[in-house]
């Protein structure tokens, strides 16, 4: 009996450990931020909105940010929060739009670039490979100037396909755009301005 | 080459408008028309016009024409619906037959139709099943021909086919993805006489065999600009030396680099192309190209100076101005090179020498985008927030005033164009 009880207060306690991980890893992965810089004063409660922020960004798998730069404004008792990260895996940078009111931050708003070279070499390559991209640019395939590659987060990329992170691949000159599932290598929606 | 271009041209101009007459409907309240770009009637007054002394059968074909993408081994089926509006029988035989003007003749072997053949009595239709089987070893292009469901023809001069009144026209382009993908689709640059830089050109070689390029510089795009008289190139191609591997392996990525050095006296732009002459089917002629264009600026070492003459003794407000146009930053760029800071030296000088010049503010502005309707939805959604299109950067100086001639010299430092302003008195 008392061989149970230990072995039962061992597994609880390795339950609470595994936990523990779980939660901390979950933390961890969303808060891989160095550095938090603020132009202009950053306000009173700045440490509370760099830890709640820093549970909201999403750098791309893989890649942490060196630091995200926090600009303020405020209208209507909110304040507007647009954040700048840069990482070094990436020439390009995230940029987010934040609002926080009643001790709530939202996101509002992303363009997500900060993406590394080869992944976005990658998305390039999938999306000149679907037919109806390469149909669309037609002969004009290598002169419509370079695409953007951003990250679409799950919340929007469940409207398009499935809640996981996707990549668009977009020649604005050209009105074409692919949704890619690099998981899957899959273009699986694609945009051609007249839709 | 280009007469025979145009040539062609004023052929071709000339059938369309002997067509276009032969079919005009004429203006008659009794006479049925049906002229959309899916359907085409023919009506027995029409022709009779100038062609009184042919006789075809009179049906209502839909559509008149189907454009298909297809890869090698690949097939696909189109409907095709016709309508006597003959008042007899017609026989029905529907055939492959050429077409002028088209880079490739669709194999008719490519082709099966069903059925094939119909009696088709007067206000009946019928659908045909046009299914087109592209052989894996087909060469991608564009092909053309035409379906004849009749032997009826126009006579004509301009080809050496006979034109088929009652036909479908049908396009088929064949094509693969390409094998090579060019990663650096175009190289922009605003570069400075004297200096040298370097560009690379990425390409990557998704198929499972080796790949041969060889690069250069395209002297057919060179000569048509000229024609055309652009803004006049800055340099040569000699100015630009291409290093590259022959081969791009299977699977593997090389590099093409491009080293320009930009000769002392050159001014102005230059446009061109690097044909990469891929050696593969895959890539069509006009796919392997990469653009060229630079602009080639020049520090000036001189200032421009600006006279001007107060009348009173006010204080002197100058506000100088430059914009700078984010191009690359929206679209992406194949630049190297980044774009430095502007600013501006000033001098301001009266008949007793130089005035000091205080600044009294420094302005960045922008233009922004908010995306709205250009974006793909899933962007429009979640991103497209901003995009700077327009920068612009102020400063503005202040000295104290006195009567008399004054010269401002002014020397914009990494500035494409400025505006000035010179203000006597309150400035604001």
């Amino acid at each position: 009996m008392v061989g149970m009880s230990k072995i039962s207060i061992a597994l609880v306690v390795m339950i609470f450990l595994f936990a523990g991980i779980i939660s901390l890893t979950n933390f961890t992965n969303s808060s891989s931020v160095n550095e938090f810089l603020w132009t202009g004063a950053p306000p009173s409660n700045a440490d509370k909105i760099e830890a709640r922020i820093s549970q909201l960004v999403s750098p791309y798998q893989g890649i942490e940010y060196d630091n995200i730069t926090l600009a303020t404004s405020e209208k209507n008792n909110k304040i507007h929060i647009h954040a700048t990260a840069s990482t070094s895996a990436s020439k390009y940078m995230d940029r987010y739009d934040f609002v926080y009111s009643d001790n709530e931050i939202i996101i509002t708003g992303y363009i997500l670039e900060a993406i590394p070279e080869s992944v976005r070499s990658e998305a390039i390559s999938l999306a000149l490979q679907n037919e109806e991209v390469a149909s669309a640019m037609g002969s004009g395939m290598y002169t419509n100037g370079d695409p953007s590659v951003k990250q679409i987060l799950p919340e929007t990329s469940e409207k398009f396909y499935t809640g996981k992170p996707l990549i668009s691949v977009t020649w604005m000159d050209s009105s074409i755009s692919a949704l890619i599932d690099m998981d899957t290598r899959a273009v699986v929606q694609v945009w051609t301005g007249s839709e | 080459m280009y007469n025979n271009e145009r040539i062609r041209i004023y052929s071709l101009i000339a059938s369309m408008l002997l067509i276009g007459m032969a079919f005009s409907p004429v203006a008659s309240a009794d006479i049925e028309t049906y002229a959309t770009s899916e359907t085409i009637l023919i009506e027995g007054s029409d022709e009779a016009i100038l062609y009184s002394d042919i006789t075809f059968a009179k049906l209502n074909i839909n559509p008149t024409y189907s454009n298909i993408d297809l890869k090698p081994g690949d097939n696909n089926e189109i409907s095709v619906t016709v309508t006597n509006k003959d008042n007899k029988t017609i026989t029905l035989e529907p055939k492959m037959v050429p077409t002028a003007y088209q880079q490739n003749l669709i194999d008719e072997n490519w082709v099966s139709i069903t059925p094939s053949s119909k009696d088709l009595e007067p206000e009946e239709k019928v659908e045909f099943t046009i299914k087109v089987d592209i052989p894996e070893d087909a060469d991608i292009g564009d092909y053309g021909a035409s379906v004849a469901f009749t032997d009826d023809t126009m006579p004509q001069s301009y080809s050496v086919y006979p034109q088929y009144i009652n036909a479908m026209y049908l396009y088929i382009e064949v094509w693969t993805p390409p094998n090579i993908q060019i990663q650096t689709s175009y190289i922009r640059d605003r570069v400075e006489s004297g200096e040298e830089y370097d560009y690379e050109i990425t390409l990557k070689n998704i198929a499972d065999h080796d790949i041969e390029i060889d690069p250069e510089f395209d002297d057919d795009q060179w000569s048509f600009s000229s024609r055309y008289g652009t803004s006049g190139f800055a340099f040569e191609s000699d100015a630009m030396e291409i290093t590259a591997p022959s081969v791009v392996k299977a699977g593997e990525t090389a590099v093409v680099n491009v080293h320009l050095e930009v000769p002392e006296d050159a001014r102005g732009t230059y446009y061109g192309d690097i044909d990469l002459n891929i050696d593969d089917p895959s890539i069509d002629e006009w796919d392997d190209e990469v653009s060229l264009n630079f602009d080639v600026w020049t520090q000036p070492v001189e200032p421009y100076a600006k006279k001007f003459t107060t009348q009173t003794n006010d204080p002197i407000t100058i506000k100088l101005s430059s914009s700078v146009y984010n191009y690359d930053k929206w679209m992406g760029t194949g630049s190297e090179t980044e774009t430095e800071d502007p600013s501006f030296d000033l001098e301001l000088e009266n008949g007793s020498g130089n005035v000091e010049l205080k600044l009294i503010r420094t302005t960045y502005g922008g233009t922004v985008s908010l995306g709205a309707s250009s974006y793909p939805p899933w962007e429009i959604d979640s991103a497209g927030i901003y995009q700077e299109t327009l920068e612009s950067y102020v400063e503005t100086y202040e000295t104290s005033g006195a009567v008399g001639e004054w010269t401002l010299n002014i020397l914009p430092i990494n500035i494409e164009e400025f505006d000035y302003l010179i203000t006597i008195g309150d400035s604001e």
